[in-house]
């Protein structure tokens, strides 16, 4: 695998797509290459950051007491 | 180019969770369990719904209609469906129809918005930074969480759709097409692309704060043959046009609705 083939699928890597056989291949490619390495760290860290920055918030209570009244009147 | 369902999701009845009636007459044991269900799943798609539509009140009435209609065809759940999946395909069904129609006005988004300016190359670039030891590690530092989510509200719904649920909730590929009812390359397409955005915007944050030369904004796009030999030099992740997606066989769309949906 070359620096270009690792950059292509990258991605697929990081979001765990790819069948067991394309990610070895790509994680030898890591171990052999420092900048594609750094690469795959930068890009899973702000996966990550996103994950962080969107996720896990808490719907307002007022809306889980109104869903819950809605409800009780089926 | 114009866009097409911007959603591509499939009509409501065609989300139904289950293949045949559960057994009725037990309506509060379905009502218990159905409640269960929103506590599990409701900040997840109050969160999907506030990146959605921007708006506290909007993604209150969003999570309100996804939960009343899945809650008129809960009657038929099976127990081992994928629940959530469902709930998320009501769920971005009725954005999509919402957005339907408050506006007739198609989305078009040049080919060239995107994927030009890649985060990780200037990253590299930053003079700022380039005595740190590890520039990249700095400049997420420097993001912030809310630069993220305005970066990410500021994409085109269909790949901010995208970018959401295998970024933020955590679906995979093909959950993601169920969701939106489109194939699996239209969604590794628009999550390619609405990633290129987000970092684009991302370099605009940490360019404001100086992080980054100003030379770097007039320099061309980083492209595979600038990377020194041996070595892979600043790139932003795979190109949208890259091999990935050539193995699905999809073409790439130019807008962020009609293609490929």
């Amino acid at each position: 695998m070359n620096c270009q083939e690792c950059l292509d699928q990258m991605w697929q890597y990081i979001d765990g797509e790819l069948d067991v056989a394309s990610t070895d291949e790509l994680q030898r490619h890591l171990t052999q290459c420092r900048e594609c390495f750094s690469h795959a760290e930068f890009e899973r860290r702000l996966k990550e950051m996103v994950r962080r920055a969107c996720g896990a918030e808490q719907a307002p209570a007022h809306l889980r007491e109104r869903l819950t009244k809605i409800l009780s009147m089926f | 180019m114009t866009a097409g369902p911007r959603g591509g999701c499939r009509p409501l009845e065609a989300l139904s969770p289950v293949r045949e009636p559960a057994p009725s007459g037990d309506a509060q044991s379905s009502r218990d369990t159905y409640e269960h269900l929103i506590t599990a799943h409701l900040d997840g798609l109050y969160s999907t719904a506030r990146r959605l539509t921007r708006h506290a009140a909007s993604a209150e009435d969003l999570v309100q209609e996804t939960m009343l209609k899945a809650w008129r065809s809960f009657h038929t759940f099976q127990p081992g469906t994928n629940v959530r999946a469902w709930l998320y395909r009501i769920l971005m069904n009725t954005y999509f129809d919402a957005q339907r129609k408050q506006s007739r006005e198609p989305e078009v988004v040049a080919a060239d918005d995107v994927g030009d300016l890649y985060l990780y190359g200037k990253a590299r670039d930053g003079i700022a930074l380039s005595e740190s030891g590890n520039p990249e590690r700095l400049v997420l530092e420097h993001i912030m969480d809310t630069e993220v989510r305005e970066g990410l509200e500021a994409l085109p719904p269909s790949f901010l759709a995208a970018v959401l649920l295998v970024d933020v909730d955590g679906f995979a590929y093909k959950e993601a097409a169920d969701v939106l009812g489109i194939p699996v390359g239209t969604v590794m397409s628009r999550l390619y692309r609405g990633r290129h955005a987000l970092r684009r915007r991302l370099v605009e944050y940490v360019r404001r704060r100086r992080l980054i030369r100003q030379e770097a904004h007039l320099s061309p796009a980083p492209q595979a043959q600038e990377r020194p030999a041996g070595g892979c030099g600043a790139a932003g992740g795979p190109a949208p046009d890259g091999e990935a997606l050539r193995k699905t066989g999809q073409e790439l769309p130019r807008t962020t609705g009609g293609a490929g949906a």
